[in-house]
């Protein structure tokens, strides 16, 4: 750190990241890491990182290629040929597993992506607008985020069908309220600041004050809300698969079915079809989770800096 | 004109030290300040965002931030409050130190009556009835002015001038030695200004306690201050009765302060050039040289001591007597 | 709406005209309130305000917080709605035109607030933010075109070294930097106008006096003209060709700034200008100080907005019943409480005042009694006050305190300049 000093005159040496917004978020990160909430971030990140790099590989990592079911012997315990392994048709639990983070992690993008696609302009709009309008969304958004998230997306899945990117839409649903909300009263009070008058006064049309002033400070609260709401998002699938409403049947890999299919065989003691997909759904909304508590604890006081 | 006279001090600092641990590195908030404050004494602090002010006013009362580091002594009544436990400073804060705010709001919850106020305030300190209490705080309010029966309103129901009135009297309800001021008018207007500070004019006469008064306004220590003194970047730079500071300024810095004011009578600007310095890598030597048009090679080496130069008038900096 | 009637109506020199400007701000009022009273409750922000402004000088509008002066400087760029009145720029009426027609002429009038801190996006540097203004209006669309601009500036403003500041953000600056950075924002546009509220009120004062230079500065330089809203009159002494005084809504006194100092007409100039502090403690003084502080703008005295506090007030300056109401509360504060006294006066709470009339219902025993104490107590009262009240008497069951409809008050010429106030009508 000390040696970094080059500048006398400013202190802050780290290098500069001209996309202002992720800068906002790197800088705190590196110059936190030593903390707690700094530690906290980056093991998640590493979580995430790690299942990011199964999902994309997962073809060249599975050491059982085929998923049909009795291509191996049913209901072996883990051994050196079946790592975790084999479920009661004959699969091999590793390769489901790795499959199963490809389809999480799409189900968590498509739900949460879409969810800040729609949840954060929409938010912006209502908060900056005001009026009629805000009250007409703020019904809307709150009536969806009263209803139970997972009842919810139970109801659409059931209407819209099975499959990676409907179970995705479904999930969003849940979500948008989130960030809508999140997005709307971060506006509101990013609105009245006085530079937001300061950009009307320089004759700045609605959409520039919106875009180039107000989401600037209302996105910073984002990165823990996407992660937050992923972590709920693969809970969210998980539970939809384990109710049956979740996945086609020949889903190479489906953590939430797994665990659904394995419930009969705990009581005999067939453990290893359970643990595996159950301790990789725990680790990570883990991580999600820890990355989003790290982040929120490094952003806000950014925030309250922001604002003083 | 009260002349220092280092018996009768009640409040005495001496080489007191803050630095503050932050992220980027030791900030050094005050180094090594020694001054006094004599009873019935009104002192003021002048100097600019970042000088120290405000961190001398909390050190005075105990409160600094967690991330501080002290060195030095401040003693009061023979003790050092530097080496007081928690218990024994939080007597002494409110009887007989107290604080008046800059924003009246920061100390009034907007929960309680003003009533509650003043009677949590006297029976953390005295234990004495209710009833007495009660009578204790309606005569503090109404000496400051404000109608007794007002006693139960809620703090939004006041006046930002009345708002502060209360503070005072609820600073002074427990009849302190000190009453230490962190810029009281700073968010009030011109008038409401006035009728303050007239206010703890008459309350230093009538209850002979003393006041430090830490401000950025020049004009109000020309009008109520005895002494004052100076700080640059955590330094104190000059310290003396108010006349010698406003007629025979010393230290380059008060001279370059004293003539950046503006007033009615002012007919050209001046400015200080440059801007103050990080006190996270404080100048050497003088920390004022980077700016001061008189520096040699020696005020970038030394560190000026503090020197009296007339009776009671202190100035740190290599040059004194080509000023006086 | 005569949308473009120019020079006929205002003489070239005169760069802004703001006639009659009345700015009023509905109050949020209970469901319930609403229910039960139909009465419309507003503050009087700003109240009915004349003045122009001649190219190339610089106005300082000079109040207490409160007195509606940053509610004018925002009104007449339009960031705040007049309620009516006119605002004439340029000889064009802008007081009512569309935010969309108006997006063009805020190029030539601009506005600076008290926080510069506050007043940059944190999340866009020096650089993007000076130049933003070149962007928005589509003046220069090269970027390499604004970068020089934002330089150039930048250099004018003092803003060195600039092409290091360039691509920091506002919060590697120190607040004087800033200053110059909100400043050189607004001159980027070239305006002819420039609103500065408050603009060194947050500065340090070794700092204050570079940024007051820059302004007379860039005055000299480019011709510009300035609003200069300001609380501290040695500042406005300073900078300013002339000095409107704003009380509550009111500009009470308006004339060039040297005479006013030197002759302060108005008795509320008169009082602020005994206030400054002077930075010298061989000229200390007692001062005369107005009772009392500023009253709430929803319900603004009658008459001349500053009789209750004035020094010099007549009896025709606006008394009634509410200042009936506080003469009694004092009163009742301050005597010791005759057992007596207490029973006839009853609580204040009992009294009610509307208009130039305050009264309370008696217990119709000997209402004469209560006649007789208070004119005992108007007695006592400000010799204005007691020659203001028209009659007390005993209507029915009612008391009732009658003062006298105050003089029309208007604002009158007087040697270079105009006042508001009876004693020079």
């Amino acid at each position: 750190m000390k040696a970094k000093h080059s500048d006398p005159k400013r202190a802050s040496s780290l290098p500069e990241i001209p996309l202002p917004f992720l800068g906002r978020l790197i800088h705190p990160l590196i110059r936190e890491r030593r903390s707690l909430a700094g530690a906290l971030s980056w093991m998640g990140l590493g979580i995430l990182f790690f299942f990011i790099f199964i999902a994309v590989f997962a073809p060249l990592l599975v050491p059982f290629s085929q998923t049909q079911p009795f291509a191996s012997p049913v209901l072996q315990a883990p051994s050196l040929q079946h790592l975790m392994g084999t479920d009661n048709v004959g699969r091999d639990v590793l390769s489901r597993v790795i499959w199963g983070a490809r389809t999480s992690l799409e189900i968590m993008a498509i739900g949460v992506l879409i969810a800040l696609a729609v949840g954060f302009p929409v938010g912006l709009l209502s908060g900056y607008v005001g009026g009629k309008i805000d009250r007409l969304l703020v019904l809307i958004m709150d009536s969806i985020y009263a209803f139970p998230g997972l009842l919810l997306a139970a109801l659409i899945a059931a209407v819209i069908g099975r499959g990676v990117f409907n179970i995705g839409i479904a999930i969003t649903v849940i979500y948008i309220p989130l960030y809508f909300r999140v997005t709307r009263s971060q506006t509101l009070s990013v609105r009245e600041e006085p530079y937001v008058e300061a950009a009307r006064a320089l004759g700045a049309k609605s959409h520039t004050v919106m875009f180039s002033y107000i989401a600037h400070s209302a996105i910073i609260a984002i990165p823990v809300i996407f992660s937050l709401s992923s972590a709920d998002a693969i809970l969210t699938a998980a539970g939809l698969s384990y109710l049956g409403l979740g996945l086609e049947v020949d889903t190479p890999g489906d953590w939430g079915r797994d665990l659904s299919d394995a419930q009969s065989f705990i009581g005999v003691g067939i453990w290893w079809m359970s643990v595996f997909p159950g301790l990789m759904i725990v680790i990570l909304t883990v991580g999600l989770s820890f990355l989003g508590e790290g982040l929120n604890d490094i952003i806000n006081p950014i925030l309250r800096k922001e604002r003083s | 004109m009260i002349q220092t006279n280092t018996d009768s001090f009640l409040l005495k600092a001496h080489d007191f030290t803050v630095h503050y641990k932050t992220r980027r590195g030791e900030a050094h908030a005050l180094d090594e300040i020694s001054l006094e404050i004599a009873q019935g004494e009104t002192l003021g602090v002048v100097g600019e965002t970042g000088s120290g002010k405000s961190t001398l006013a909390k050190a005075v009362l105990g409160v600094l931030p967690p991330n501080a580091t002290v060195s030095g002594q401040i003693i009061y009544h023979g003790s050092d409050l530097t080496h007081l436990n928690d218990d024994t400073l939080r007597r002494i804060r409110g009887k007989e130190i107290a604080l008046i705010f800059q924003d009246p709001m920061t100390r009034l919850n907007p929960l309680m009556t003003i009533e509650d106020h003043f009677l949590e305030e006297i029976q953390a300190h005295e234990s004495i009835s209710v009833e007495e209490a009660r009578s204790r705080a309606r005569e503090a309010l109404v000496s400051m002015g404000i109608h007794e029966s007002r006693i139960r309103n809620y703090p939004h129901e006041f006046s930002g001038g009345m708002r502060q009135r209360i503070m005072i009297a609820l600073a002074l309800v427990l009849k302190p030695f000190l009453l230490v001021a962190d810029e009281p008018t700073t968010s009030l207007d011109v008038i409401v200004e006035s009728q303050i500070l007239e206010i703890l004019q008459d309350l230093r006469r009538v209850y002979k306690m003393s006041l430090l008064l830490i401000t950025h306004n020049l004009g109000i220590v020309a009008e109520v201050c005895d002494r004052v003194a100076v700080l640059y970047a955590g330094k104190l730079a000059e310290l003396g009765p108010v006349r010698d500071i406003f007629h025979r300024p010393i230290h380059p810095y008060t001279r370059a302060l004293l003539s950046s004011v503006i007033s009615l009578e002012t007919k050209e600007l001046h400015s200080i050039e440059g801007s103050p310095p990080d006190l996270l890598i404080p100048p050497s030597g003088c920390r004022f040289h980077p700016r001061c048009p008189y520096a040699q090679s020696i005020c970038k080496e030394n560190v000026p001591p503090l020197v009296e130069y007339r009776p009671g008038h202190f100035a740190a900096c290599h040059f004194g007597d080509t000023f006086l | 709406m005569t949308g473009s009637a120019s020079g006929l109506e205002s003489p070239a020199e005169d760069l802004l005209k703001v006639q009659d400007l009345l700015v009023h701000f509905p109050v949020k009022v209970p469901l319930i309130q609403r229910l039960i009273s139909r009465e419309k409750v507003v503050v009087h922000a700003v109240d009915g305000v004349s003045f122009s402004l001649k190219r190339g000088e610089i106005l300082g509008l000079v109040g207490e917080s409160g007195c509606g002066k940053t509610t004018v400087g925002r009104t007449i760029v339009r960031l705040l709605e007049p309620t009516s009145g006119r605002i004439i720029f340029e000889g064009r009426d802008i007081s009512h035109l569309s935010q969309s027609k108006l997006r063009p002429l805020r190029r030539r009038m601009q506005i600076i607030f008290q926080d510069p801190h506050a007043s940059l996006n944190p999340a866009m540097t020096i650089g993007r933010a000076i130049g933003h203004p070149l962007q928005i209006h589509g003046i220069v669309r090269d970027a390499e075109e604004v970068r020089q601009s934002v330089l150039d500036i930048m250099r004018e403003v003092g803003l060195t070294p600039e092409d290091q500041l360039f691509d920091k953000y506002p919060g590697d600056l120190s607040g004087g930097q800033k200053q110059r950075a909100v400043i050189a924002r607004a001159m980027i546009l070239e305006p002819r106008l420039l609103v500065v509220d408050e603009g060194v009120a947050m500065l340090d004062m070794s700092v204050r006096a570079k940024v007051l230079e820059l302004i007379l500065n860039l005055k000299r330089r480019h011709g510009l003209t300035y609003l200069f809203i300001t609380h501290d009159l040695a500042t406005a002494k300073f900078l300013c060709d002339r000095i409107a005084i704003m009380y509550l809504g009111r500009v009470v006194e308006l004339g060039p700034a040297a005479s006013i100092y030197a002759e302060p007409k108005h008795p509320y100039t008169q009082a602020l200008l005994q206030v400054i502090p002077t930075p010298d403690p061989d000229k200390r003084r007692k001062k005369i100080l107005p009772r009392g502080e500023v009253p709430d703008a929803i319900h603004p005295p009658a008459g001349c907005r500053f009789h209750p506090r004035c020094q010099s007030v007549l009896p025709t300056c606006g008394w009634e019943g509410r200042d009936f109401i506080d003469l009694l509360d004092e009163h009742l504060s301050t005597s010791p409480k005759g057992v007596e006294d207490d029973e006839l006066l009853g609580s204040i709470g009992e009294w009610w005042a509307e208009g130039f009339e305050a009264g309370r219902k008696t217990d119709a025993k000997d209402p004469k009694k209560l006649v007789e104490r208070v004119k005992e107590i108007l007695a006592k009262a400000p010799p204005a006050m007691a020659q203001a009240v028209q009659s007390v008497e005993a209507k029915g069951e009612f008391v009732i305190v009658q003062f006298r409809t105050p003089d029309k008050l208007v604002h009158t010429a007087v040697a270079d300049r105009t006042v508001e106030c009876l004693l020079y009508q």
